[in-house]
This record gives C-alpha cells, structure tokens and sequence, in this order.
C-alpha cells in the first residue's frame, strides 16, 4: 500500500464521477428545451405496429445458461493468467512449463465442454 | 462518424452527407443539436430506473477506459500499474448495460437484442484477454507505459500475428459491429436493444459504440503496434495514425460482410477463436524463451 497506489485509486473515483455526471446533466438541462407530449400510443411497446404479441417478462433460451456457465469458468481462469503472466519473463523454464500445464488444463476444460456439447447453440 | 459515413459512402457508390457545411463536414453537429432537442419517449409499462440506468452503463465504460489509454509519450490521463487489466476490465460493465437495456424496454425485440448482445460480449471477451495475457507474457507488465517500452525495437505484431488477428476480430465482435452486429439485427430484431429509445438516450449508445471503437483500436495499436513509438514524427501523431488505421480497417469491414447468423457467431467464438487464443498463448510462450 504505497502512496501512488491510493492516488490512483482516488483519481479513478473522481473521473467516474464526472464521466457519470456529464450525461445526467445534459439530460436535465434539454429537460426544459425538448418537447414531451407522452400519449397512451406513443407510450406502448415497438411491435411493427401490430398490438404486443408477447410479453418480454418471459422465461429466454436454455442456451444462455450453458454459455454464460462457461464463461465464468473461463473468464475466472484466464484472470489468474494474468497474475503470473508479467514475472514470468524473469522465472524461467520451471514457470513457464507449470503455466502450460495450468494452459492445458483450461484446454482439457474446453474439450470437455465441446464434447458435451455445451458450446451448440440448440 | 463523420468519416464513417464518408467511407459508407465511398464503398457502397452512394453518396454522403454534402449539404451541412462545407463537404458536409457539419453535419455531425447537426445531428448530435436535433438529437438533444427530441422528445425523450419512455414505454408506460418499463422499467423507469433500469431504462435510464442502461444506456449509462454502456456509455460511461467506453468513456472510463480512455483513461489508461497512452495518446503518445507524456500524454496519459494515469498510467497504471495495471492499466492493461484496467482496459479489459471497464468496459466489461458494457454487457451489463446491454441486458439492462433491453430488459427494461418491455419490448421482445428490445429484450432479444439485450440477451444476444451480452450472450456474444461475453463469449468474444475470453479469447480476446487471452491474447492480451499473452502480450502481458512478452511485456512483463501490465503497466501501459512498459507495454510500450518493451516494444521499442520490435512491435509485438511481428511476434504475436496471430493474437494481433484474433484481438482484431473479437474487438469488431466486443463492439458489435458489422458483420457481428447480430444483436441490432435491422432485418429481424428492428434495433435491438435500443428499439425503445430516442433522442439522447439513444445517442448514448451511438457514444458508446464509436467510443469503445476508437478506444479499443488505440489499445490494439499499443498493445501491438507499439503505439507512440516510431521514427522522426512526435509519439502522439505516430500513435494517431497506427489508431486511425485500426478504425479504418473497421469500417471497412462494416461496410463490406453481411452480417453472421447467431449460432454461427456463439460457434465461432468458442470453438475458433478461443482455440486459437490458447493457440495464440503457448506461442507467446515460446516466444519469450527465444527472446531470453
């Protein structure tokens, strides 16, 4: 925890703050400039012009779930790449060799689902 | 978006905005002035707080990640420690943006758009960090400044082709566009997600989607083309013409595929690229060895 680290953090913040603000504010201010003339048709869902078929608050695709599984598990393990992958310049062979076999391991992963086919959309 | 339409133009033998300005060069001004004084029309049944929430999630990630990008050698907003990870991290909240958007709208194209767009964020973000680690690997840092150094006598694009390929294409895929732009689909979904929204709500979207463009091509020209970095010229006219070139090649792109059908777009993600990433890793690997 040294000072850099706590200035960065605190600039971060700040800039999100204001790139948030920028648009909020903008929307309030054309608040009073544009017109507003809501009506019950206006108000009613995009459909072509034809009355809702559907309603969107319905349960989606199965596919979704399959996909959005096997992101988590890779997503996580493509982070914990990134926690070796700057030193591993500096710690040779022995890393480098244990990194690969993590790498196969996410492969072996990947084949597994391809197999069981989580990775077709049905 | 200008340039955009310039470009539109040129390949598709149609012509582009003339009249605004001399050469149309106004028009985008003109554009974004009508934008802000439309009427701000909301569906009765959304979700009032989720459906001015969402397109602020998309919009506000693209903006945040500029911070980290090196416009040349002085000029950064902050240089991080972990600026590269900073990168792919912020503008992640855009897919959640996407569904809420969607979600919200209280309209099946709206919520079909939201789901596919995020369902395909997610799917192109693995083998694109994928092949950011592997740059990572080679630079020993995740610091955008020693990202640059380390590429002071040979760009990373002659070592790592192949990731410089596939971080091209996830890219184009990350920001939904053309030919991946499944889930504003005009022909079948209207416009997706953002069906429901007008004026400068919906602007915010066309902000996010040109932002996370030139943002993502800044990144790619830094992280591969070594950004600032090149002879006689200053750092940051070098860094504009590497990005410019990158933006370039997207809109030509856009303007020159159809577009991909679902499916086909999930099956590329996994079972190509991510491949190919890993691919993409093992030889950074080898790589590096060879260097030291």
């Amino acid at each position: 925890m040294n000072e850099p680290y706590q200035s960065d953090v605190l600039f971060l913040l700040g800039f999100t703050l204001a790139v948030f603000a920028l648009p909020v504010l903008t929307i309030l201010a054309f608040r009073w400039l544009r017109p507003s003339h809501p009506g019950r048709l206006k108000g009613e869902p995009y459909e072509s012009g034809v009355p809702q078929a559907s309603i969107p608050r319905r349960p989606f695709h199965m596919a979704y779930y399959n996909f959005a599984l096997v992101f988590i598990v890779f997503e996580v393990e493509t982070l914990l790449l990134f926690a070796i992958a700057p030193v591993l310049r500096d710690l040779g062979w022995v890393a480098l060799g244990e990194v690969a076999a993590f790498v196969g391991l996410v492969a072996l992963g990947l084949f597994y689902a391809w197999r069981r086919g989580a990775l077709v959309w049905r | 978006m200008l340039v955009e339409r310039w470009i539109s133009a040129r390949i598709q033998l149609r012509v582009g905005p003339r009249h605004t300005g001399p050469y149309g060069t106004l028009q985008t001004v003109a554009d974004i002035v009508k934008l802000l004084m439309k009427e701000d029309v909301r569906p009765v049944q959304a979700d009032a707080m989720a459906f001015r929430l969402g397109p602020m999630l998309t919009a506000v990630p693209a903006v945040m990640s500029f911070a980290v990008i090196p416009f040349g050698a002085p000029l950064i907003m902050r240089d991080l420690n972990v600026g590269v990870l900073y990168f792919l991290a912020v503008p992640g909240v855009t897919a959640v943006g996407l569904l809420l958007a969607g979600w919200a709208s209280y309209d099946n194209y709206s919520f079909l758009g939201g789901l596919r767009s995020s369902a395909q964020f997610i799917s192109y973000e693995i083998p694109r960090t994928l092949v950011v680690v592997g740059v990572a690997m080679l630079a020993g840092s995740l610091r955008m400044s020693d990202v640059l150094e380390a590429q002071r006598s040979v760009p990373f694009v002659l070592l790592l082709p192949l990731g410089f390929v596939v971080y091209i294409v996830t890219t184009l895929a990350e920001i939904n566009r053309t030919p991946f732009d499944i889930p504003e689909a005009e022909s079948e979904l209207v416009a997706g997600y953002h069906t429901e929204y007008s004026g400068f709500r919906w602007a915010l979207f066309f902000l996010a989607e040109y932002g996370a463009l030139f943002a993502a091509s800044g990144f790619a020209a830094v992280l591969f083309l070594g950004g600032g970095n090149g002879p006689l010229l200053p750092p940051f006219v070098w860094f504009l013409i590497k990005t410019l070139a990158i933006v370039f090649l997207n809109m030509w792109v856009r303007w020159t595929l159809p577009r991909f059908r679902s499916d086909q777009l999930m099956r590329l993600a996994w079972k190509v690229f991510l491949p190919l990433s890993l691919v993409n890793l093992v030889l950074a690997g080898l790589v590096l060895q060879a260097v030291n």
